[in-house]
């Protein structure tokens, strides 16, 4: 039997696959750089898009220089690297978990972060440990103690929803222990913001370099477990170990996340799931969910600068509305027409 | 008969955490057979096919393929000698046909490899050998049972093993797709694999397997071919069912017919409580 190109079914189904991952990822990245040259050109002190140009490539007004270097290419660059993180560390946790819920923010990691957080800015009153290392810490432990008692899969996500229960009290315990100036300046980083953020740039792109390929190379054998443990198991699948590696990465990925944003909420349950939608591939696509958690997130760092005329609205206030809805609209879908 | 035993289990003892499930289970399934494990539920025989598969880790004894200790294959090595059908097998939803197929080729690439030619002509064939050629671009879900079981069986053989496990292969189908699929396998038998299922109507145990391997309680009872195995005995030592055993009128194989405990009846049937 002759096998021609049309009549290949598996070639054929690859490279549809291929393609429209493509087109997805390509209408993603022309969604950001538009969104990336509005951004770069908007401010308080505006500039029209021609006049970039010269600045960009090393002449231009000192004064705009400034501006466009040091404070808007960083936020932007951080928005992109924060959304990459948290799409990415999504896709992981809800394959891992074979659950669409399964998110950084549901196995407790998230308010663990929030903890961290908190005891830094609150009780140690330390200046050498940022909030951003205690929240690390925080979620790291959180999650860590997730995975010691929930295993992985769906236990994983009931004893997340435990231990975030418990630690949503502590926290509210904390704040109320509080100074009124330490309280909201805790509260604005809770909310997750890309205010004043940038210095710590090149260390969030050397933290997505290192554990993007992995992510990678990990979701292929991932995949397979959607089909049951049982089969990934008869296909060579050492599913154990690949769901533990999954989560370890997933879970560093949020932290990478929440080091350069702070606990910014829904994203990472977002990305995967448009990027699900837009594909139509029915496979946790970690590349693809990394490049809409950018677009996403910068779009709603924009959002969120001009949604208040006058105020900066933390980054993590539009996510958590815009997701918030997004995620009862998901779960609308999910179960629809079914009883209960 | 003569042929060599492709699979050996010696003394093997496995289950689930602390509860043992088969102790002690000593089998030969000879290459080339159609092995059929029949018994009564909880006997072992789905805890047997998944210990074969090396989805369980037994607690003590031997599982050799081939004539080599399981524990010796590598992962993907063995993936490519011993194919497995669970029970309880899902998809993500919006999967298509051939999304599905094309997974079952994962043992044969490795990380970055690229799609061959082989790769190509297994899910062809696989598609072609159950009929879902034309299935391909359908979503799993929009399928009917049968259909779905048919998709099923194409991702096993891009698997392309010379050992397919199969654990109730007919169970949710109605009977034309029942006999549809054990047909297929008949095929499959016939183009010189082994296939060991797990099935629960013992007349088609007994028309299409070689070999029958009755088990209860986790022990292995009695192996051998059908009509010298099923006996009205056997049933009744097993099954704990009184039977007649009489020659398929179709295939000459033995079949079962239970004897009624209570009268025929002669007038209306009354359903109790519909």
């Amino acid at each position: 039997m002759t096998t021609t190109a049309t009549s290949a079914p598996g070639r054929r189904t690859r490279r549809r696959h291929t393609r429209r991952a493509t087109v997805a990822c390509l209408l993603a990245l022309a969604l950001g750089t538009g969104l990336a040259v509005v951004a770069l050109a908007s401010g308080r002190y505006a500039t029209p898009p021609h006049d970039l140009w010269p600045v960009l490539t090393g002449g231009g007004d000192p004064g705009l220089r400034f501006v466009l270097f040091e404070l808007r290419l960083p936020r932007i660059g951080t928005a992109l690297a924060v959304g990459a993180a948290l799409g990415a560390a999504g896709a992981l946790f809800q394959s891992a978990s074979r659950n669409p819920l399964g998110s950084p923010d549901i196995v407790g990691f998230t308010v663990g972060a929030a903890t961290g957080a908190l005891v830094v800015l609150l009780v140690l009153h330390d200046t050498r440990l940022t909030p951003a290392v205690g929240a690390v810490l925080g979620g790291a432990a959180v999650a860590g103690a997730a995975l010691l008692l929930g295993g992985t899969g769906q236990r994983l996500i009931l004893v997340g929803i435990g231990l975030s229960a418990l630690l949503t009290s502590v926290n509210a315990y904390l704040l109320t222990r509080a100074e009124v100036t330490d309280a909201q300046n805790a509260a604005v980083w809770l909310v997750g913001s890309l205010n004043g953020s940038g210095p710590h740039l090149p260390l969030l792109l050397w933290a997505l370099a290192a554990l993007l390929p992995p992510a990678v190379l990990t979701a292929r054998g991932l995949r397979l477990i959607e089909n049951g443990g049982d089969k990934a198991l008869s296909l060579g699948v050492p599913v154990r170990r690949q769901r533990l590696t999954a989560t370890a990465l997933a879970v560093a990925l949020t932290a990478v996340g929440v080091a350069g944003a702070g606990p910014v909420g829904f994203v990472a349950l977002a990305a995967p799931h448009l990027a699900r939608r837009l594909t139509r591939v029915a496979a946790p696509l970690v590349t693809t969910s990394a490049v809409f958690g950018a677009v996403l997130l910068l779009a709603a760092d924009q959002l969120a600068q001009r949604l208040v005329p006058g105020q900066q609205l933390p980054v993590g206030a539009v996510t958590g509305v815009v997701g918030g809805g997004y995620l009862a609209l998901v779960l609308a879908w999910t179960w629809r027409g079914r009883p209960g | 008969m003569t042929a060599p035993p492709t699979i050996e289990l010696d003394s093997v003892t496995v289950g689930y955490d602390r509860r043992v499930v088969c102790r002690d289970v000593s089998l030969r399934i000879a290459e080339g057979s159609f092995t059929v494990f029949i018994g009564p539920n909880g006997c072992g025989k789905s805890t047997l096919l998944r210990t074969i598969a090396r989805v369980l880790r037994p607690s003590g004894g031997r599982v050799a393929v081939a004539g080599r200790d399981v524990r010796g294959y590598r992962r993907r090595q063995y993936a490519r000698t011993v194919g497995l059908l669970p029970q309880g097998i899902e998809a993500p939803a919006g999967m298509t046909v051939t999304d599905l197929v094309l997974r079952g080729r994962h043992p044969h690439r490795s990380t970055l490899s690229r799609w061959t030619a082989q790769d190509e002509r297994a899910v062809t064939a696989a598609l072609a050998a159950t009929g879902t050629t034309d299935l391909g671009d359908r979503v799993l879900a929009e399928l009917s049972g049968g259909q779905r079981q048919r998709a099923w069986l194409a991702m096993l053989l891009a698997q392309d093993t010379p050992i397919l496990l199969l654990d109730e292969p007919t169970t949710y189908l109605d009977i034309a797709h029942q006999y549809e699929v054990l047909d297929l396998l008949a095929d499959l038998h016939a183009g010189g694999r082994t296939v060991v299922a797990v099935l629960h109507d013992l007349n088609q145990a007994a028309r299409y397997a070689t070999d029958l391997v009755v088990l209860r309680d986790g022990q292995v009872t009695t192996t051998g071919r059908p009509s010298a195995v099923l006996t009205p005995d056997l049933v009744a030592d097993v099954f704990g069912l009184r039977c007649r055993i009489v020659p398929d009128p179709v295939t000459g194989t033995p079949a079962v017919f239970p004897e009624s405990s209570r009268p025929h009846p002669t007038g209306p049937v009354v359903v109790p409580g519909g």
